[in-house]
């Protein structure tokens, strides 16, 4: 018996279905991972033609949360789940739509190379781009901590998030510095200005998820601000 | 291509008498009810086609055409006295043993129609086992119950401690009652019993085998045992279940039909009709707004 089925209760068909749902989660999950790592990549190469590659990827997200909510439907009207089956069930639908905004995230910082020329900004870059991979390793992390019911410690999130949230203030404040010494670069600056904001928000994505997971395993509701 | 069943027919039914129809074809004209897709995409194993059914002058089914797929679990689900379980004992002519009972229309299994003449009716039941609403374990021994069956049919005798054994594995019995098997089957709680009860049915080596609500008289606990193991079952067996209870109709087959007053009033897969049903009335059933 594999992982997913020992943590559910109920008859072997339902923890044949929630192997079926978790295999769909994983599925988006890693695509979308791979979407954000593009998307650094894309700001750090100045590569235009990934934007496009991410963005085709938009349609299988689509696809794959459907079939999450397929079998997040099957399982409810099937075989009335109850307790933390149930409290999984119904967050794995909240999640998934994290998971979904997240795919878009990573679409928009990717075209945000569109405006900026990386070789003259190598500096601020390399701090978006640390920014991001902070943000990728929040959401990567969160979500195993979901799929594997894990618990987690509130404390080291919030701290997480707080770090992620000063950076990004710091950004900020240095691009518009920059803007207002270069005019001229005024289009290009509001670009990356959008970049962090887009990193900022998959990082608060991954804080959602990760109250979604406490209040899987603890059925308590917290908030993480 | 169809092969006859030879052990269905009775010793003087010659072999080039019954010709085995296609089974698919039956459901070519009944496209409104059930799904030609599901049709097209599995094996069917039994098919009744236009079967009513009277006690006397109740017509109790009215035309009711259905497939029962090869190694899937099909429910029957629909409020008292819609005829579900007249229909699930019209499958192995159970029905027969009632003298009021008539019925027109066929049922079809591996292609030959078992109300034909010439059909061997213990094959056919040998064939077709049964597990009822309530445990009914002979009065003897849990090893007796077992071996019952196989003994009838003349089988050799060396075979039968491996034969318990296996059977009371099948059944998910035998972690319980491998140091008892002496004792009397009374002996045991109300879902072991039915679970021997079904151990029972699968020692005559039945190729599909049908449930008539086999677990009303179980508490939760043992209801579950036997869900399971009638998915495990599935891998080897064709089942047909008959439930009251819905939730475990939606918990337990792969396809659930829906009668209502005698009649079929749609079948699809099971995912399909308990999340979108195609007819108001199977979605006021299922959603609780009758019945």
């Amino acid at each position: 018996m594999n992982e997913t089925r020992k943590s559910f209760g109920g008859t072997i068909r339902f923890k044949e279905l929630m192997d079926e749902l978790n295999s769909y989660l994983g599925k988006l999950t890693d695509l979308v991972i791979e979407m954000i790592e593009k998307g650094h990549k894309a700001l750090i190469e100045d590569d235009e033609g990934l934007f496009k590659k991410i963005e085709e990827n938009l349609c299988k997200v689509h696809e794959l949360s459907y079939q999450v909510e397929d079998s997040v439907q099957s399982s409810l009207a099937l075989h009335q789940p109850f307790a933390s089956d149930l409290r999984y069930i119904l967050s794995t639908l909240k999640i998934t739509n994290e998971i979904h905004r997240s795919a878009h995230d990573a679409v928009h910082i990717a075209n945000s190379t569109t405006y900026v020329d990386i070789a003259l900004n190598k500096e601020l870059i390399k701090r978006v781009v640390e920014l991001a991979k902070r943000a990728s390793l929040m959401f990567e992390k969160s979500i195993d901590a979901f799929r594997h019911r894990k618990e987690l410690d509130i404390t080291e999130w919030k701290k997480l998030d707080d770090r992620v949230d000063s950076l990004h203030a710091k950004l900020i404040d240095d691009i518009i510095a920059k803007i207002q010494k270069e005019p001229s670069w005024a289009r290009a600056g509001m670009s990356l200005v959008l970049a962090t904001r887009y990193i900022e928000r998959i990082a608060d994505h991954a804080c959602n998820i990760v109250e979604e997971s406490i209040f899987v395993v603890t059925s308590k509701r917290v908030k993480i601000e | 291509m169809n092969i006859v069943n030879k052990k269905l027919l009775a010793k003087e039914t010659k072999e080039e008498d019954i010709v085995p129809v296609d089974m698919r074809a039956l459901f070519k004209d009944e496209t409104e009810i059930i799904p030609e897709k599901l049709v097209k995409k599995y094996e069917i194993r039994m098919a009744v086609k236009k079967l009513s059914h009277w006690y006397g002058n109740n017509h109790v089914l009215s035309g009711i055409s259905l497939p029962i797929f090869k190694n899937k679990v099909t429910a029957i689900i629909g409020p008292s006295g819609c005829g579900k379980s007249t229909f699930l004992r019209d499958l192995n002519r159970m029905n027969d043993l009632i003298k009021i009972s008539r019925v027109r229309g066929k049922v079809y299994l591996d292609g030959i129609n078992i109300y034909s003449e010439g059909i061997d009716l213990i094959q056919l039941r040998k064939k077709i086992g049964m597990v009822f609403q309530k445990p009914n374990p002979f009065p003897m021994s849990i090893r007796d119950n077992i071996t019952y069956g196989p003994i009838i049919h003349g089988i050799n005798k060396a075979y039968l401690p491996g034969l318990i054994k296996s059977y009371l594995v099948k059944a998910a019995l035998w972690d319980e009652v491998h140091d008892r098997l002496s004792e009397s089957a009374f002996s045991l709680s109300g879902g072991q019993q039915q679970r021997l009860c079904i151990a029972r049915a699968l020692s005559i080596e039945p190729e599909v085998i049908l449930f008539d609500e086999p677990c009303s008289a179980l508490d939760p606990h043992a209801t579950a045992k036997i869900e399971d193991l009638i998915t495990k079952l599935k891998a080897e067996y064709t089942v047909v279940i008959v439930t009251h209870n819905m939730q475990q109709a939606a918990r337990v087959s792969d396809f659930t039909a829906f009668f209502n007053l005698g009649e079929l009033i749609e079948f699809n897969s099971t995912r399909d009709l308990f999340r979108s049903p195609i007819r108001k009335i199977t979605e006021e059933y299922i959603s609780g707004r009758f019945g």
